[in-house]
């Protein structure tokens, strides 16, 4: 079960951006990929948000009250990947309940439980336009490995939410060869996709 | 070919996802060399995630100056009938209503002082505020 932070053991600004000042180049690499590969899963329902935004957007939220970090206890790069995370949930599940409305923003807190992700699925496979721009971007990530039997296995593993370990079992891969075809595949999503 | 029935979006997200959590856990080397394949570099990436705070900054600036200026018109506005004219009678009045909403007084306390100590400008303020809120109207009805 998760503990709010209380406010006194949670992250002052000085606190953020010592721990900003104080991450490594492979960790801003980490960062800015879990934020661009997030933002690329949410397709048209990014409504124009970009990595950037999302990236901005956990740091406010780890300042403010609805998130809050307990540097003594958290290593900073995990919390503001969950953050980014569950933003990016959020934008997601906003934009598959608008359709075809505008919204710039979901104000719902983001400790609030999210709607039934059933519903989710029943009304994002009812707009035909989200679901064939989502249709054509799967489609092409899945050609760009048209010889790779291995990667295309671990593309629908994922797609259909499956864990590594259930995908290595299935694939008949081992760890090393599941983590290779892994690194293909970010790093072929990465070079095509811009992002 | 594509199944009918397939939900893509739920797709998308769900390789996306998982393709975002493999890389908490690769190498300090894999990640590098993918953030430049992007053309993200360290800098670009700690600017970014300080203009976050600015970000943040600014919106506490911009609701600090609106509760200011909220707590300033309240100030100079003509004082409502609900306030008596009387010193006597502000306190008196304060002093009940805190009684009957003793959830005021960590808002009474945390911008002013202990009751006893407040001065005649205070006791007036914060009836003025409260009358602001629409605590003060909401607190006669319920007495009449």
């Amino acid at each position: 079960m998760s503990r709010r932070v209380p406010v006194e053991e949670a992250a002052t600004v000085v606190q953020v951006e010592a721990a900003i000042a104080a991450l490594t180049a492979a960790d801003n690499a980490r960062i800015v990929l879990y934020a661009r590969r997030l933002v690329k899963g949410l397709g048209s329902t990014s409504r124009g948000r970009d990595h950037k935004d999302l990236m901005q957007d956990a740091v406010v939220s780890v300042l403010s009250d609805t998130r809050r970090w307990n540097p003594a206890n958290v290593d900073f790069v995990g919390f503001l990947c969950g953050a980014m995370k569950s933003i990016a949930s959020n934008w997601r599940n906003t934009g598959i309940r608008a359709g075809g409305v505008e919204v710039l923003c979901d104000d719902r807190p983001s400790d609030q439980p999210e709607p039934n992700p059933l519903l989710n699925a029943a009304s994002s496979a009812a707009d035909p336009e989200r679901e064939t721009i989502a249709k054509d971007e799967v489609e092409r990530i899945d050609r760009l490995f048209e010889a790779d039997d291995l990667v295309r296995d671990i593309i629908a593993g994922m797609g259909a939410g499956m864990s590594g370990p259930d995908i290595m079992e299935c694939t008949g891969a081992s760890e090393k060869e599941y983590r290779a075809a892994v690194r293909r595949l970010r790093r072929g999503v990465g070079r095509e996709g811009g992002s | 070919m594509s199944k009918p029935g397939r939900n893509h979006q739920e797709e998308l997200w769900n390789l996306m996802t998982a393709l975002a959590d493999s890389v908490l856990d690769s190498s300090d080397e894999e990640v590098l060399e993918e953030a430049q394949l992007n053309g993200d570099s360290a800098e670009s990436t700690r600017e970014t995630l300080l203009d976050g705070v600015k970000l943040l900054k600014k919106q506490r600036l911009a609701d600090a100056r609106a509760q200011y200026e909220a707590a300033a018109a309240s100030m100079t506005a003509p004082r409502s009938s609900r306030i008596p004219t009387s010193l006597r009678e502000m306190r008196d009045l304060l002093r009940s209503l805190l009684e009957a909403r003793p959830q005021l007084q960590p808002a009474l306390t945390a911008q002013f002082r202990d009751f006893a100590e407040l001065s005649d400008e205070d006791v007036e303020g914060f009836l003025r505020q409260l009358d602001a809120l629409g605590v003060l109207d909401e607190y006669l009805k319920d007495k009449r």
